[in-house]
């Protein structure tokens, strides 16, 4: 891992994250939001801890996340990591230098859904940001996209028309990816964003807000680019959702999240499935009893 | 023409003023600070529209919505923004999940001139207690 460089910009954040941090762990940046369940296991401990507003995120801590669960990591530069539920993901390389222009971001996703937003904390970056799965890297060219890793994204793609539901996957690799934008239509000083997906070895572009691809397995080819559906990116959604939950959230455990929402906030419910179909049961209620199901993620492996 | 028509939705969005908590935008924990609270969260967002700063203005926001799932103002205005950075898409899923609860039509008509012409959610039935 190569060491981080901490511009005079940010000078005042670092510090303040340094000073309540062990020794020697290097911060690239802050949780910023928490929802419900979410650990951070040390990388130098390999201790969990329940993921704390305002307190640094280092480099190589792994974050853990339950079912219905979220965290938002703002990095120094003011790039933007979502990440949703059931995820594990952790910051593996990160150089942020306003005085010589550069930044560098890599971000590991093993399992769960993502969202990644570009900062703009420098105009013109020249520093590359990626975002690596089991079976992908996916290079960031100043955007926002989102990712699900496993599962999840073998059942989101599989719904799809241009996947199907024959297609040879594996649930500790398949890998969803979706472009959201900015789009050429954009509005502002706002450039253009777009991802570069690498699967073995082919790399295709995604330009498009709304463009998808789906990587089943190592050693397969990757499927698309193809334009997700409502329903696609609605389940997609689902696991990166702020809504509310159902029964005012009165459950152990969630002092964090009972903390941020207040009580107004967590008595209220917000139909988080509405654009769901089947007869399954639909949004909130259902994460609710899977996360009843879910094992803790301050418990390791 | 075309950017005579992007002043105008930008015009809605943005704050006129700079708040405190706008002041912080180039620290993360004063930006996640920021966020705490439902105003001073939807300032910050406003004014980092008005800079332009739109992938921030959604960052912002996604914050805001973490601690206030259920207000109203800033997922219209999340879906404002997504409209803005050309994510049609995101910004009509944004607006599903407002159906049966009350849009002000203020804050409409900033969606409005941001996405133009999508189905307004449905407002709440009669009789039904919000």
């Amino acid at each position: 891992m190569r060491p981080g460089f901490l511009g005079k910009a940010t000078a005042a954040a670092a510090a303040a994250a340094l000073a309540a941090s062990p020794l020697g762990a290097q911060a690239v940046g802050v949780n910023a939001a928490v929802r419900n369940k979410v650990a951070i296991v040390g990388a130098g401990t390999k201790k969990a801890r329940p993921a704390v507003v305002r307190e640094r995120v280092n480099l190589n801590d792994e974050v853990r996340t339950a079912a219905a669960s979220q965290l938002q990591i703002l990095l120094l530069d003011r790039t933007t990591f979502t990440v949703g539920a059931n995820a594990r993901v952790a910051v593996d390389r990160f150089v942020y230098d306003p005085a010589r222009n550069s930044r560098s971001t890599a971000v590991s996703v093993t399992r769960g859904a993502f969202r990644f937003m570009s900062g703009r904390g420098l105009r013109s970056p020249s520093g590359p940001a990626s975002v690596r799965t089991p079976v992908a890297t996916i290079g960031v060219r100043g955007t926002i996209f989102e990712g699900v890793v496993g599962e999840d994204a073998i059942r989101i793609a599989s719904r799809e028309a241009a996947v199907g539901g024959k297609v040879k996957a594996k649930k500790d690799e398949a890998t969803l990816i979706v472009l959201r934008g900015p789009g050429p239509r954009a509005t502002g000083d706002v450039r253009r964003g777009a991802v570069d997906v690498t699967v073995g070895a082919a790399t295709i572009a995604l330009d498009r807000p709304g463009l998808a691809l789906y990587a089943p397995r190592v050693g397969a080819p990757p499927i698309g680019p193809f334009p997700i559906s409502m329903e696609g990116l609605q389940a997609l959604q689902s696991l990166l959702r702020t809504t509310a939950e159902p029964g005012g959230g009165g459950k152990k455990g969630h002092g964090t999240r009972d903390a941020l929402l207040g009580a107004a906030g967590a008595a209220a419910v917000v139909g988080g499935g509405l654009l769901l179909g089947g007869g399954k049961k639909k949004g909130n209620q259902q994460e609710q009893e899977e996360e009843d199901k879910q094992p803790d993620p301050n418990k390791p492996d | 023409m075309a950017a005579r028509m992007l002043r105008f939705p930008l015009a809605l969005l943005a704050a006129a003023t700079l708040s405190p908590a706008a002041r912080a935008q180039d620290d993360p924990a004063a930006l996640a600070a920021a966020t705490g609270q439902l105003d001073s969260g939807m300032a910050l967002a406003r004014r980092q529209v008005g800079a332009t700063d739109m992938l921030g203005a959604l960052a912002t926001l996604e914050r805001v919505l973490f601690a206030h799932p259920e207000a109203v103002p800033p997922r219209l205005l999340y879906a404002a923004v997504l409209c803005l950075v050309d994510d049609r898409q995101g910004a009509e899923l944004e607006l599903g999940l407002l159906a049966g609860k009350p849009v002000a039509d203020s804050d409409w008509a900033a969606v409005a001139a941001a996405c133009g012409p999508v189905p307004r959610p449905a407002p709440p039935r009669k009789g039904k207690r919000r």
